[in-house]
């Protein structure tokens, strides 16, 4: 596949509320960012895979946004071993912090384009 | 091997800034008794936005070097963030030494307050974080990464101050600690931006602007210019050297590292300097953020990983204590020119090893340790200067 291909196949999974990542078949590394060769071993036997969606965050950061609302960006280690930056939306401020359990939650932020964002576990 | 230097640090510089590079070229050449007919090497670094306002400038180098009449035979772009300034030195000193060139002068700055302008108030205003990928992007998956609220890069340094004190205990006081002893160094520097007293309550007390971080322990983009020359001759400077050096990249996106976030590269530029610390008169160590300083010093290997926080309160920071760290106030309190350069790390290097620092002069300052951090923990460059006996 081509790159255009992978970020295309990503935005179809987004649309389906499916978050996608990316295995080496070659060298076993396991990536979220789209790439059409493994950035370990340049192999381009690549496959998509389809994550759970569950992790924990890694670190994460709250701030007022323009809007004067609290925004909350964060690192998020999925159980699959690969990380994302994303935002993390919540009521529960205090339910937010290093080691906490969340999950994956799509939202539509481009025009008929969803985006993964995290949300808390009760 | 250092025969010239010059600044100029402004809140907000009006004109434009190749008045402002014109004037501190001309300041570092008449220290060094050179003419542009002299300087054979050009170094510059270049940055969206601080070249009033331009999103881009093709060839860099020369465009400076059309401006104030140089016709180098040797040039180089340097791009390291906050460790632009530093790498700069190191590169002119090889050029110099491998006989690329005889004299290279360096310039480094430019407008950091235009990006913010240019975003909140100029014609970029309107266009979202998406839309400004087609202008200018940072990296390959940016599309996976604007289309998320941050305060970028506030967001990441804040993360890694969040983990530190996770992993490590580290607390909001030891880190208002180092603020506050950098302040106190600021009070005998003429040259800052910010002086006055300051109480790590009062750090405490400033407003949160990204968990944990607070307001003073964040530094405030300022215009400004170094511009120094680097080469053969004497000059009326001290001969200086460089005694050890050492650099690293860390390119990948964050999210990617295989390292934990509370490392930066310099754990990795430090060890290749080949210097015992214990004789180090002066550290100038980048300082964006509080808890930069708080990581590079780990990194350095004053501390171990994690025991920064206790090391802070145990040992005195300032200039009349027993590790003087960020003689002049550092950028924290001299403010950042160019929103990422190192300038202030590297003059104050300058100033400290040729007892020019007047009020903030540490006593006997032969061997000084600089080192830039840039980007998002992305850049390390790690430079031991001093006299070759």
């Amino acid at each position: 596949m081509s790159l255009n291909e992978i970020i295309q196949t990503y935005y179809e999974y987004f649309n389906k509320e499916k978050l996608p990542y990316i295995k080496c078949t070659n060298c076993g590394y396991v990536f979220y960012y789209p790439r059409a060769i493994c950035p370990k071993c340049l192999s381009k036997k690549l496959s998509i895979m389809e994550s759970k969606g569950e992790g924990e965050i890694y670190s994460e950061t709250k701030f007022v946004n323009e809007k004067g609302q609290v925004t909350i960006v964060g690192l998020i280690r999925l159980e699959e071993g690969f990380m994302i930056y994303a935002n993390i939306l919540t009521n529960r401020l205090e339910d937010v912090s290093i080691n906490k359990k969340v999950k994956v939650e799509f939202k539509e932020v481009i025009k008929g384009q969803k985006f993964p964002f995290f949300t808390t576990i009760s | 091997m250092l025969l010239g230097f010059s600044s100029r640090y402004e809140k907000v510089y009006q004109g434009s800034v190749l008045d402002l590079i014109a004037e501190t070229v001309k300041e570092a050449l008449d220290m060094a008794k050179l003419e542009p007919k002299d300087i054979d090497g050009i170094i510059t670094s270049w940055l969206p936005w601080i070249f009033d306002s331009t999103l881009a400038i093709g060839f860099p180098e020369n465009y400076i070097s059309e401006y104030i009449g140089i016709r180098p035979k040797f040039t180089d772009l340097v791009q390291y963030g906050g460790a632009s300034a530093v790498e700069m030195f190191y590169r002119a000193y090889k050029a110099v030494k491998s006989g690329e060139a005889d004299r290279v002068l360096c310039i480094i700055g430019g407008k950091g307050t235009l990006m913010k302008k240019q975003l909140r108030e100029g014609g970029l205003e309107r266009l979202s974080e998406v839309e400004l990928l087609n202008i200018l992007r940072n990296n390959p998956f940016d599309e996976f990464i604007r289309v998320y609220q941050d305060m970028d890069p506030i967001s990441f340094y804040a993360m890694v101050a969040a983990r530190h004190s996770k992993l490590y205990g580290t607390t909001d006081e030891q880190r208002a600690l180092l603020a506050v002893q950098q302040r106190y160094n600021a009070n005998s520097n003429e040259r800052a931006l910010f002086r006055g007293p300051l109480t790590v309550k009062d750090v405490i007390n400033s407003r949160v602007v990204s968990t944990p971080l607070h307001l003073l322990e964040i530094t405030y983009p300022i215009d400004g210019v170094l511009a120094f020359i680097v080469g053969k001759g004497i000059s009326q400077l001290r001969s200086m050297d460089v005694i050890s050096y050492g650099d690293a990249v860390w390119p990948e996106f964050f999210a990617e590292r295989d390292v934990d976030i509370v490392y930066t590269p310099t754990i990795e530029s430090a060890k290749k300097i080949d210097f015992n610390l214990n004789k180090i008169d002066a550290f100038e160590i980048y300082d964006a953020f509080t808890i930069m300083v708080l990581t590079e010093l780990e990194d350095l290997g004053l501390t171990e990983k994690g025991k920064i926080g206790k090391f802070i309160e145990e040992n005195d920071l300032t200039i009349k204590g027993n590790i003087p760290v960020n003689t002049g106030g550092g950028s924290l309190n001299m403010g950042q020119p160019a929103y990422m350069s190192g300038i202030i790390i590297l003059e104050e290097a300058f100033l400290q090893f040729n007892d020019m620092a007047k009020g903030h002069q540490v006593n006997g300052a032969d061997y000084i340790l600089v080192n830039g951090l840039g980007g998002w923990n992305t850049h390390a460059t790690t430079l031991v200067i001093g006299e070759k006996r």
